[in-house]
């Protein structure tokens, strides 16, 4: 679907959609099963485009739901993907937006969200620890379900497990 | 009384009411079987069913058996759960803290050999390559009726054992 | 070699306590942390100075497994990520994977399905005021809540065939009807419960030792409640009235009347009200599921060869909080890639605003406010 034809969309996700257009005009906004809207933006838009859909009074995307990555190793990218909806605010409208940033597999770096929304914290800090994406300013990043000492990132799909074989222990 | 004399082992002596006969080894390791107290050690989804043993309906405490949050006070490790690359150690170094006499349960097929997550990059396929394991209860999670049917049979293994006299000195 | 790793990571990762201060270790084996979870606490006295969790000592690698599975194949390890609340954890999963195949649910699976997930919220909450109870001292309510929990538990074999890990959500339905007689069990069932809750409710909710335990412990107000992403109960308890039941209705949720208990001071004693009134909320739910109960098939039309094309975010509302499965499919019968997002996860990252400056006695009844369950948290 096109991006200039949003009369297509309900009407409380065409507001949304306004509202991204008026900061972002060139922006591809696509609606998704239901009340989602998706964008696709550039790793270095990202720091002031989250701020944006926090602060801007028609947005005021106020909860981060999650946090998560694909790797797409044919296509040689990662893919952030964040989800975001609206719980406490007076906004009216139940819109809901995934915003999908792809990083290239041999440099992934992103900006962290974690000043615009704390919770990101714990979520970045799992896409690190397995699949190997960096996030620039978080304030903490190291790895928290894999063991601090472990070599590669497990869920990437090249990811070998070489581990040495252990043996049965007997009294 | 000789060794493998009548099945319960006592003999009243007749001559002497309230005289009991019997051998070191049986009353030890009847007095072992009889009070197994169980470490609290909760990993995953077993620790439920453990608990539910432990609870209203299917009581362990008839067997004697109490939990003991410290590996200090316990006898027995009842290991409910999934063991991983970061548990490990932490395993090894509880079994370790455990005084002798010591024995191990491996409940639930994921401490058996890794259960459904056999050979997954963080998996130690079954506790017993980190810490030697006297009964397997199999099942994922095994029912409160299978988890004391492991314990009745680590009592039986218990009564078999022998004790070690040490042998006099200049012998 | 094994001690040296251990003691060694240890002193690696705490920060260097000052003179009067103590660095203690909470975990991952301890009676209160429900499960494998380890804080490192640095303490002055008894007094909580600072809080990091350090978890993954339960991670089974569930989202590399999901992508070398066929789709139904997923399902028994979505029970074992919430393990106390499989139901939940099954539900946002075969939703997903229903919406990435166009597959549509029939009415009585809905209906089936909204029973068997009230039921379960109640056989979580039930687990949670037990032990919540035990770990504050009050052995009755353990002993309590699971003889209630033996009865619930009953009634799922009977219908499911297990007793906590059920396999029983399908893509399309749910994986057999309902058992001749299911009706009067339940109604029973929910009878029982009602009486027993005057019980728990008499061991604890008036009760002023445990008043003064959890009344002001572990504050979290509405905004750090929203930044941090706190769901379900804990959200609820700091005064958001926001359930994803209502917000954002999935299944038949939007035919049903049920009220969202809303706790007003955002402590532990808040948490507990809204989850012991959630009890009453799910009671009122299946009984209205169960009067309105339509006939015709429990499993709807599913393709032989299943195939997931594009990729969806699924929410549902847990015992928990929320529960989301972001499923990615190329094209084939396996998923590209399955997340699961925990809740509890998420909450952990509120122990440290929550625990600071409190007690080590009262950071045990914050942990068991928030509820967690560690196969969620590290999947």
């Amino acid at each position: 679907m096109s991006d200039h034809d949003t009369t297509q969309l309900p009407e409380h996700l065409q507001r949304v959609a306004a509202a991204l257009r008026d900061q972002y005009p060139q922006l591809a906004v696509e609606p998704k099963d239901g009340n989602w809207l998706e964008v696709k933006i550039s790793a270095d838009q990202s720091p002031e485009f989250f701020r944006y859909l926090k602060e801007h009074p028609g947005l005021a995307f106020d909860y981060l739901s999650d946090v998560t990555a694909v790797d797409y190793l044919e296509q040689g990218h990662f893919q952030v993907v964040y989800h975001l909806v609206r719980i406490g605010t007076n906004a009216k409208g139940r819109g809901k937006l995934v915003v999908k940033i792809d990083v290239p597999r041999d440099n992934p770096r992103v900006p962290s969200v974690v000043d615009v929304w704390p919770t990101a914290n714990f979520l970045e800090r799992e896409v690190y620890d397995l699949m190997g994406i960096t996030f620039d300013g978080h304030p903490d990043l190291r790895r928290i379900l894999m063991r601090e000492d472990w070599v590669g990132h497990p869920l990437r799909k090249d990811y070998v497990d070489q581990r040495p074989k252990r043996t049965r222990v007997t009294r | 009384m000789e060794e493998g004399g009548s099945a319960v082992g006592l003999i009243t002596h007749e001559a002497v009411p309230g005289v009991v006969t019997t051998s070191l080894r049986r009353v030890l390791n009847w007095s072992r079987k009889s009070s197994l107290w169980y470490m609290l050690f909760g990993i995953a989804c077993c620790a439920i069913e453990m608990m539910a043993t432990g609870a209203s309906r299917y009581d362990f405490d008839r067997f004697g058996m109490i939990f003991r949050a410290s590996p200090r006070q316990s006898d027995l490790m009842i290991v409910p759960g999934t063991v991983n690359e970061k548990m490990a150690d932490r395993v090894k170094v509880l079994y370790d803290q455990m005084a002798e006499p010591r024995w191990v349960i491996a409940m639930g097929g994921c401490a058996i050999n890794g259960g459904p997550y056999h050979g997954e990059y963080n998996i130690v396929d079954g506790v017993d390559k980190v810490i030697p394991v006297d009964v397997y209860v199999p099942g994922c999670p095994p029912r409160p009726e299978a988890l004391m049917h492991g314990v009745l049979l680590l009592q039986d293994k218990i009564m078999r054992e022998g004790i070690e006299i040490p042998a006099p000195a200049g012998r | 070699m094994a001690e040296t790793a251990v003691t060694g990571q240890l002193k690696q990762e705490a920060t260097t306590p000052a003179e009067h201060e103590l660095f203690v270790n909470m975990g991952p084996q301890h009676p209160s942390t429900h499960g494998v979870l380890r804080l490192m606490l640095t303490v002055d006295g008894e007094r909580v100075l600072s809080l990091k969790p350090d978890v993954g000592y339960l991670h089974r690698c569930f989202e590399k497994i999901a992508e070398r599975r066929s789709v139904p194949m997923v399902v028994p390890y979505c029970d074992r990520t919430d393990y106390l609340a499989a139901i939940t954890s099954e539900w946002a999963y075969v939703m997903a994977a229903e919406k990435l195949m166009g597959v549509e649910v029939p009415e009585r699976a809905e209906y089936i399905r909204v029973i068997v997930g009230e039921m379960q919220r109640i056989a979580s909450h039930l687990l949670w005021f037990g032990t919540f109870a035990l770990d504050l001292g009050a052995t009755t309510a353990f002993l309590y809540s699971f003889r209630e929990r033996e009865t619930l538990f009953d009634i799922f074999q009977k219908l499911t065939g297990a007793r906590m890990l059920y396999n029983y959500l399908r893509v399309g339905g749910v994986r057999n009807d309902l058992y001749d007689g299911f009706v009067e069990d339940m109604q029973r069932y929910l009878k029982l419960l009602e009486e027993k809750l005057i019980e728990y409710n008499n061991l604890l909710t008036g009760n002023r030792i445990f008043e003064t335990r959890t009344k002001g412990v572990g504050v979290i107000s509405k905004e750090d409640a929203l930044a941090y992403g706190a769901s379900g109960p804990v959200l609820r308890g700091s005064g958001v009235p926001h359930d994803l039941r209502k917000a954002d209705p999935y299944s038949v949720y939007d035919r049903f009347e049920f009220g969202i208990p809303v706790g007003e001071h955002g402590d532990v004693y808040s948490r507990f009200v809204v989850r012991v009134q959630e009890f009453y909320e799910s009671i009122k739910i299946i009984r209205q599921a169960l009067k309105d109960l339509p006939g015709g098939p429990w499993q709807g039309d599913v393709p032989r060869r299943m195939k997931l094309v594009g990729d969806v975010y699924t929410r549902v509302e847990s015992p928990r909080g929320e529960v989301g499965v972001y499923l990615v499919g190329d094209g084939s019968d396996q998923p590209y890639r399955c997340h699961y997002r925990s809740p509890c996860f998420v909450h952990l990252q509120l122990l440290e605003p929550m625990g600071v400056g409190h007690l080590i006695a009262d950071m045990v009844a914050i942990i068991g406010s928030i509820d967690i369950v560690m196969g969620e948290v590290d999947r």
